[in-house]
């Protein structure tokens, strides 16, 4: 399989602690055959885009994989210059449905023989076309979105926002039910697009690096490494080694609060929401060190490409190391509580069940794969020189329900907490600076693609002198999103909300 | 009856807090470095009005009792805060005060801090403020934004479906003129276009002590 995928190399070169990432130059109908490959070889899709080649003057579509023993993948392949189209790919990676229907909005680029005309992110208030570089947009059609409806003696639908009763972001939910057991759900997104991708073009690099760190708040600084980690590479440029491990202390920081945040909302929804506050004020906690070290409660604009806003000094590393001794210390006492905890695990344990032969059929990414069986973590990926250690080991749970997305977010607030640790004595360690310098291969585009708290989350750029002149970010929910419509089927309406934060998925993320 | 209730909406119409921009949030906007990312492009307009002197001496008194950067920020200044706003809310609101929560397309980065104010260490629900369900039964409503094009409808129509006196509180410097969102094809720069504000509260995102004196400012 290998040997087919090597003969279209065209480099290779590293991102993050040493990953190899491989450039593949195909022609378009070769797409197919590739996409069944990696499918067949338990590997996953992370993205597809359209984007300017200035050079050649055309466009290229370009399509990220990843395989869990191997390495990430972009395949790319020039598109026609007259009636550009794109090939569907959603048999084999169902979220392509979204994301082609996404790109023909943004870029009027269509799919060949795709059926699913309806909008996703366009709701009918803004032209299509918005990304072309000759400006030649299309009025769009307002629609009435057609949900797929079941029928049947006594089913019936349950429509549920965009504005929804608790305090989180905006998504319509359609159920279609019998009595209270759930048949069907059907999502429909795109209420919070912001443009960010237009917005993106053209913009100096570091207030892009700003604005990328808005996509979706929680995982700000995910967003800003992948962001800065695809700038570097773009340029070539290598940043210091003090600087790397700093990040990476942002981000499991971003991670462990996020998780206990995570766990406590689910306990919540499980009826249990004295036990949830201690959740909420350990984050509360972590919030507040964060204010302190990072002078920001979730550390947006704290990274920048080439160089870090926020350094951290000897003195926030010592008092962290103290912090971590208390935070882990009570959330090993409360992870004794939720595992004992009868009452509760009889609500959790077989609800919202994903399994293993599901995930693998919907791609998923991230914790919602991890807690179905399926490993594929950035960080474990085997380096490319061989010897660069990894950080951490592969982690999964089995039974992909609520109770199993629960432990994974516990092993791995543990793991970051490790993690953490071993940073900061890295950090203290490095006494002499490794100095930043050129790298000796600059890239026409730079990938950057950092495991999240939810899952890879993937930036694709291309600089232009200090500019951006485009760039695709992408987000875990789009897979993920549709992890939930499989989830919820048979369950009940009122496990909804406990199967849905189960999940906690971001809809910023998808909508940008 | 109906009389009596027409008086107490007619009261509470009165008490209604002036217009944008006459007010506007003491929150800090200073960020790390001290640079205003996220403040980004605001055009001279935006920039706040003379304050009154009362309005003045109630800022002042939080700005210096506002931390951000302690580690663990004395109780007393929540509690200050919440008194404040107790005293407030018996008066004016027969002791509670429901607000219900719009995200009109923010980054999410708003709504985790609305969260936070319900954690123990905030705990708002002791003062009396609570998070509803449903428009019907809200006071408040807090808005984050920038308002999506795609959000337009759904935030009119809450706002629609409010009792008076249909408070509306923007959080976010994208509430107050796109933030860095600014100039989108798919947002409205200010939520003042869609529904009448009564308050913003800056920042990005505004931190919960920004947002429960947020709260107490707007309520006059
Ligand atoms: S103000 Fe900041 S945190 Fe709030 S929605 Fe806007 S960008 Fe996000």
């Amino acid at each position: 399989m290998m040997d087919h995928l090597k003969q279209y190399i065209i480099h290779s070169t590293s991102f993050s602690n040493n990953k190899p990432l491989h450039f593949l130059d195909v022609p378009l109908s070769e797409q197919l055959n590739i996409a069944a490959l990696i499918k067949n070889n338990q590997g996953v899709l992370l993205t597809e885009w359209v984007a300017p080649n200035q050079t050649t003057k055309s466009t290229h579509w370009f399509t990220l994989y990843l395989l869990s023993d191997a390495s990430i993948y972009c395949v790319q392949s020039p598109l026609k210059q007259t009636r550009p189209t794109i090939l569907d790919l959603s048999s084999q990676f169902p979220v392509c449905n979204r994301l082609q229907r996404a790109i023909y909005e943004l870029t009027r680029i269509p799919t060949r023989h795709f059926k699913d005309k309806r909008y996703w992110l366009n709701h009918g208030y803004f032209p299509l076309g918005i990304l072309r570089d000759n400006g030649s947009t299309k009025p769009a059609r307002t629609l009435h979105y057609a949900f797929k409806k079941v029928t049947g003696d006594g089913a019936h639908e349950i429509p549920v926002g965009p504005v929804h009763a608790g305090i989180i972001e905006p998504g319509h939910f359609r159920f279609s039910v019998v009595g209270e057991r759930i048949l069907k759900l059907e999502e429909r997104f795109g209420y919070t697009h912001k443009g960010i991708h237009q917005l993106l073009k053209n913009k100096y690099i570091e207030d892009a690096s700003t604005l990328i760190g808005r996509v979706s708040g929680d995982s700000t600084v995910a967003y800003a490494l992948a962001f800065a980690q695809a700038c570097e590479q773009c340029r070539g440029y290598i940043t210091n080694s003090n600087v790397i491990l700093e990040r990476n202390i942002f981000l499991e920081r971003e991670r462990l609060m996020n998780h206990i945040g995570d766990i406590g909302a689910i306990i919540n929804d499980a009826g249990l929401p004295a036990l949830q506050s201690s959740f909420s004020c350990l984050k509360e906690r972590l919030l507040r060190y964060n204010a302190h070290y990072m002078k920001h409660r979730y550390m947006m604009d704290c990274i920048t490409p080439f160089s870090q806003n926020m350094r951290l000094s000897h003195t926030p590393l010592k008092s962290m190391i103290t912090e971590l001794i208390e935070i882990e210390k009570e959330l090993r006492s409360l992870h004794k509580i939720v595992e004992t905890h009868g009452g509760l695990q009889d609500r959790l344990q077989t609800t919202g069940i994903i399994s293993t032969e599901q995930a693998h059929q919907l791609g998923l990414l991230g914790l919602t794969a991890k807690a179905s069986g399926i490993d594929l973590d950035i960080r474990c990926l085997p380096p490319m020189d061989g010897i660069t250690p990894n950080f951490i080991s592969a982690r999964t749970t089995i039974t992909g329900d609520v109770a199993a997305r629960v432990e994974m977010r516990f092993k791995e607030s543990f793991d970051s907490i490790n993690l953490i640790r071993k940073f900061i004595k890295q950090l203290e360690a490095n006494t002499s600076l490794t100095h930043d310098h050129e790298h000796t291969l600059p890239t026409k585009i730079g990938i950057g693609i950092v495991e999240g708290f939810r899952g890879p989350v993937t930036v694709i750029v291309s600089l232009d002198n200090n500019r951006v002149e485009w760039c695709h970010f992408h987000d875990p929910s789009w897979q993920n999103w549709l992890a939930v419509e499989y989830a919820i089927f048979n369950n009940i309406v009122a496990d909804f909300p406990l199967i849905n934060k189960s999940f906690n998925l971001s809809y910023s993320g998808q909508d940008s | 009856m109906w009389q009596l209730t027409k008086n107490i909406i007619q009261q509470l119409g009165r008490k209604r807090p002036r217009l944008f921009p006459q007010l506007i949030s003491p929150a800090r906007e200073t960020r790390a470095n001290g640079d205003q990312r996220g403040a980004l492009h605001c055009s001279p307009l935006d920039s706040p009005a003379p304050l009154s002197p009362l309005q003045a001496a109630e800022i002042s008194y939080f700005k210096s009792k506002i931390q951000t950067e302690t580690l663990i920020p004395s109780h007393d200044n929540i509690q200050q805060i919440g008194a404040a706003l107790s005293t407030k809310i018996k008066k004016q609101f027969n002791r509670a005060l429901s607000i219900r929560l719009v995200d009109a397309g923010s980054c999410n980065g708003c709504e985790l801090e609305i969260q936070a104010i319900n954690n123990p260490y905030y705990n708002i629900e002791q003062f009396g403020i609570h998070f509803v369900a449903s428009p019907r039964h809200a006071d408040m409503l807090l808005v984050t934004a920038p308002v999506s094009k795609n959000m337009r409808d759904a935030l009119l129509k809450t706002y629609e479906a409010m009792p008076f006196p249909k408070l509306v509180i923007a959080i976010g410097n994208c509430a107050q003129c796109g933030g860095v969102f600014k100039d989108s094809y798919a947002i409205l720069n200010t939520v003042n276009e869609v529904i009448p504000i009564n308050y913003i509260i800056k920042g990005c995102p505004p931190t919960p002590i920004d947002i429960m004196s947020g709260i107490l400012i707007a309520l006059g």
